[in-house]
């Protein structure tokens, strides 16, 4: 399939999907005459449009080169993202427990190892000093709020 | 006339005196650093600030804080142009060729392009404060929900015809964004939409977004050649000066871009980044090599950093005038001179002259402060590009996703991040452009509002948007982009 | 997943508070950690001032030995912070702002938790609630402008913001109520960045009038540029005597636009009585004095019982008026 296709493929599914969300928006009677669904409508309506002539004319068109994502092909880059993914919203999920020192370190070193391959020293330095640094910084010299986790009572500052 | 020199002379008495001399110099600096960080913008900066200003004379206080907000104006493009990452909503418009000026070695360059983009914009800006103020912010009153409607209209198509590739693309793009946007609480309403889980209920942040998309996806495309440096020789990353040339193409944009920036700045609600892209938008159209665009156009990086700090200017005039704060970082200044005793508005002008024009003269030295500071500091910075890519990669990853806390202290927010980071990336190769996805995500909210607004004003009818002349003009102006796109790419099928 | 979490830091939370409570009981308690005042909204709002104000008063007048933290929370309309609290079980070291805010989310079933929910520590200031109409409007009190409203509602566009269902949406509803107008036929125009875009709009004529709280306007009545028809004060006010109350125009309504902090739930009464005692110190402070005088706030102080009793007093009557307008049913 082209690129063309598959982003018309999309373009429906997406428009189509989010239309049949339209119709599960509550209606109050506020005295709102125009209502939550209107703008959600007209959206639905575009991006359905746009998706189906965008089938059209890739069906019509003379050149037709198929386009690969490359999973296998690239597969050392699919990892490194997939990774990347998952030990981000990892981060996230262990954020306001460890604390932000701890979590912050065990992000930059598992990015680091998983990047700069190989290099265990520098990848510890790195990550070290970028949690206690951007800690310091912001979280002690500007007092933004950042989570002290299971170092609260420890930290000297 | 001469009241205003008087005024102005007034001013200068205050501004010029060695402590608020030294706080304007430290206040940029600051404003700088944290522009350039992702996530952490001017409404950060300033509220860092407060506990700071609590001993301070409130002249000075408000002082320092102008200068930590045009401060971030300045640094925000930096992220854009060395990393592909903008500080701040107003600063993606850098990225565009920004950024592909830095990969063609040009990054010393393009950081002195935007510094002196910047300080035109922000003194133009000026000028149009102390001279134009009363009619501007008059006018800017006509400007109801009919007119904000069609004029962000006119912003999303001008953005949609200037992505390259296919005007459907653009649409679906766009489509993807005001879909983001529409996620949470309606406001009008009450009613919860497309909350599939519960911390979706506030909505989705732009800036969360932009972090996904910019930051995170660059590092996602660049994890296929890890091992290379960016193709710079090291001769030219020294030179961080503006060539002739650069001069010649800067000029033009400057003029048009700083008085759009300014009009833009001073309409309630509408802000930096309707001012850059459709500065960036008037230079492509305005160009004899459009397809220069994108690739490291200098006119693509002039006009819209002009018309972003000229905007800043223009968001003051509500402050100034009315006591309202005309965006975020205004709306926190706000706060902090209300601890203070200071309360800024007409009032003000009358009762406490000094303060007034102290900070409007304060502003005039500060942009003075910022290019000093900002064309010596693109030399250490072009010194970033030395770090080899598995090193620097991480280092924008951490950078992202500790600026993505910042914006809501929410942990949510790192599964937005990560995910968006994914679709950011999918699209790109997709060839579904970015630009009018981001943009339609930031104004998606506004757009609505005043749709609704102006219908809930008309009582219904759709006549208020075609039968007020500026919001006519604007529908006119959104339908020639289009036309005149659909007639350049001229591969559209009739349907 | 996310109950997952809570439910392992709240486990964690009561190991903690088992630990901590055999040494509170030994002597009077005092915080151990830095103390966070959460404020529920992002820096700039009321929350955040009145955090502000409060980090400042404690630690200007050394009324606590640790560090003070303000920790901005936004979201779901202050529940985002108020959850936070809720998971700080038994920890002593953590206040938030609150208002009526609470109650309404929990009356329009937007949120679980309430009042109760907390221990209410005191309440602090308020501000009050007004009607503004441009200064050459023709209506010059509430009576003559629920007057021209029963005649052609659909020409009395009425600016609120951020979203329907807060304080100024409600104040709006029951006066057209007790003034006589449908409250149900109102128009009104939702600026979701308050009276940045409000008060524009007002001058720009492109509403007839906004239902606001007094300080955004403050402004602008110096400037006389925009006439206050009424104020939902219980008494006229010192910087405007001329505006007169609601009740003086004949309807019974007074309606307190406050703010206060509550503790988290499950803390010991040593550690309840010394946040009681704390802030009804601050309270008396220059700093505190200062700091209300400057942001234009009325002290509204009332002492743990007095505002427990003050919340629950509060929630029944905004059930009551809530029932009335239709927004509960």
């Amino acid at each position: 399939m082209t690129k063309n296709m598959q982003s018309g493929i999309f373009a429906v599914i997406i428009g189509l999907a989010y239309l049949a969300g339209t119709f599960k928006i509550p209606v109050f009677e506020t005295g709102d005459s125009i209502g939550p669904r209107s703008f959600p409508f007209l959206i639905a309506a575009i991006v359905l449009i746009s998706g189906v002539a965008l089938i059209i004319n890739d069906l019509r068109a003379k050149e037709r080169k198929p386009f690969s994502w490359g999973f296998v092909a690239h597969s050392a880059v699919w990892l490194r993202i997939a990774a990347t993914i998952f030990f981000g919203i990892a981060f996230g999920l262990v954020l306001d427990t460890l604390g932000y020192l701890i979590a912050m370190f065990l992000f930059m070193i598992i990015i680091t190892e998983l990047i700069n391959v190989g290099r265990h020293k520098q990848n510890l330095i790195i990550s070290l000093a970028f949690a206690l640094i951007s800690f310091l910084s912001f979280a002690v010299l500007l007092k933004l709020s950042l989570p002290r986790g299971l170092l609260g009572g420890i930290l000297p500052f | 006339m001469d009241t205003v020199f008087h005024n102005l002379m007034l001013g200068f008495d205050v501004a010029l005196t060695p402590v608020n001399i030294m706080w304007v110099f430290i206040g940029g600096l600051l404003g700088t650093v944290i522009g350039m960080l992702p996530g952490l913008g001017p409404a950060t900066g300033v509220a860092v600030l407060i506990p700071v200003t609590y001993g301070m004379n409130p002249t000075t206080a408000l002082i320092t804080m102008c200068a930590v907000y045009y401060g971030a104006m300045f640094g925000g493009s930096r992220a854009s142009i060395m990393i592909n990452t903008p500080g701040d909503a107003s600063a993606i418009v850098t990225c565009f060729d920004g950024y592909p000026m830095a990969k063609k070695g040009k990054a010393g360059e393009a950081l002195a392009i935007s510094a002196w983009a910047s300080f035109v914009g922000g003194m133009a800006g000026m000028v149009f404060l102390i001279f134009l103020t009363a009619p501007v912010a008059a006018m800017a009153l006509k400007f109801g929900p009919a007119e904000k409607f069609s004029l962000m209209l006119f912003a999303l198509t001008a953005t949609i015809t200037l992505s390259e590739g296919s005007i459907l693309k653009g649409f679906i793009a766009m489509g993807l964004g005001l879909m983001m946007a529409t996620i949470g609480l309606d406001g009008q309403s009450g009613a919860s939409r497309f909350v599939f889980v519960e911390d979706l209920q506030d909505g989705i942040d732009f800036l969360v977004i932009m972090i996904g998309f910019y930051a995170v996806t660059e590092v996602f495309k660049n994890f296929s050649d890890i091992d290379q440096q960016y193709s710079v020789d090291a001769k030219s990353i020294g030179s961080v000066s503006m060539s002739k040339e650069a001069w010649r193409r800067s000029f033009m944009p400057w003029l048009r871009g700083s008085p759009l920036g300014f009009l833009v700045g001073v309409l309630p609600g509408a802000g930096g980044t309707i001012a850059t892209f459709l500065s960036y938008a008037v230079e492509k159209s305005a160009s004899k090599k459009p397809e220069e665009f994108g690739h490291g156009a200098v006119e693509g990086l002039a006009g819209p950093e002009s018309a972003n700090n000229a905007c800043s200017c223009g968001a003051l005039v509500p402050l100034l005038t009315l006591g309202i704060p005309g965006s975020g970082t205004a709306a926190v200044m706000l706060g902090a001179l209300m601890m203070l005793g200071v309360r800024p508005g007409p009032v003000l002008f009358e009762q406490h002259p000094e303060v007034a024009w102290g900070v409007i003269a304060s502003m005039l030295v500060g942009n003075i402060v910022l290019l000093a500071i900002n064309l010596p500091l693109a030399i250490p910075l072009v010194q970033l590009l030395k770090i080899p890519q598995r090193i620097m990669l991480p280092l924008v990853l951490g950078m992202g996703f500790m600026g993505t806390y910042f914006l809501n202290y929410s942990s949510f927010d790192f599964i937005l991040v990560s995910v968006s980071a994914l679709g950011g990336y999918m699209l790109g190769k997709l060839s579904i452009p970015i630009p009018p996805l981001v943009l339609a995500l930031i104004l998606g909210g506004m757009t609505e509002q005043s749709y609704r607004n102006a219908l809930q004003i008309s009582n219904g009818s759709i006549s208020i948007f075609y039968e007020k002349p500026i919001s006519l003009a604007f529908l006119i102006m959104a339908v020639i982009s289009l036309v005149y796109a659909l007639k350049r790419h001229g591969k559209i099928v009739k349907v | 997943m996310n109950k997952k979490w809570t439910l392992l830091s709240g486990l964690l939370a009561s190991v903690v508070m088992v630990g901590s409570a055999g040494v509170a009981q030994a002597a009077d308690w005092k915080p151990t950690k830095p103390i966070e005042l959460i404020a529920p909204a992002g820096p700039g709002g009321g929350w955040d001032l009145l955090a502000r104000s409060m980090q400042k008063a404690l630690t200007e007048e050394k009324l606590v030995d640790q560090p003070v933290l303000v920790t901005n929370k936004p979201g779901g309309g202050g529940a985002t912070g108020w959850n936070y609290l809720k998971s700080k079980s038994g920890q002593g070291e953590f206040l938030a702002m609150t208002s009526a805010l609470i109650l309404q989310n929990n009356l329009l079933g937007k949120s679980d938790l309430t009042f109760n929910s907390f221990y209410p520590v005191a309440n602090l200031m308020t501000e009050w609630e007004v009607v503004a109409v441009k200064a050459d409007a023709p209506w010059k009190d509430g009576k003559e402008f629920f007057e021209a409203m029963k005649k052609d509602p659909a020409n009395m566009h009425i600016g609120v913001g951020p979203a329907l269902g807060n304080n100024d949406h409600i104040q709006f509803l029951a006066l057209s109520k007790l003034f006589g107008a449908d409250p149900k036929a109102v128009k009104f125009v939702v600026y979701p960045n308050t009276a940045a875009e409000q008060i524009p709009a007002l001058l720009g004529g492109h509403i007839k009038a906004i239902t606001i709280s007094l300080g955004e306007t403050m402004e602008q009545v110096k400037a006389g540029k925009i006439r206050i028809l009424g104020i939902s004060s219980d008494k006229r006010i010192k910087e405007l005597p001329n505006v007169a109350t609601w009740k003086e125009q004949g309807v019974d309504f007074v309606y307190p636009h406050w703010r206060g902090v509550i503790a988290a739930p499950g803390l010991s009464p040593e550690q309840q009585k010394f946040w009681n005692d704390t802030i009804g110190k601050m309270v008396k402070t220059p700093t505190w004095k200062k700091a209300m005088q400057n942001l234009e706030w009325e002290e509204y102080y009332q002492d743990a019982t007095a505002h427990a009793k003050f919340l629950a007093d509060k929630n029944t009557q905004m059930k009551e008026s809530l029932t009335a307008v239709g927004l509960i049913k």
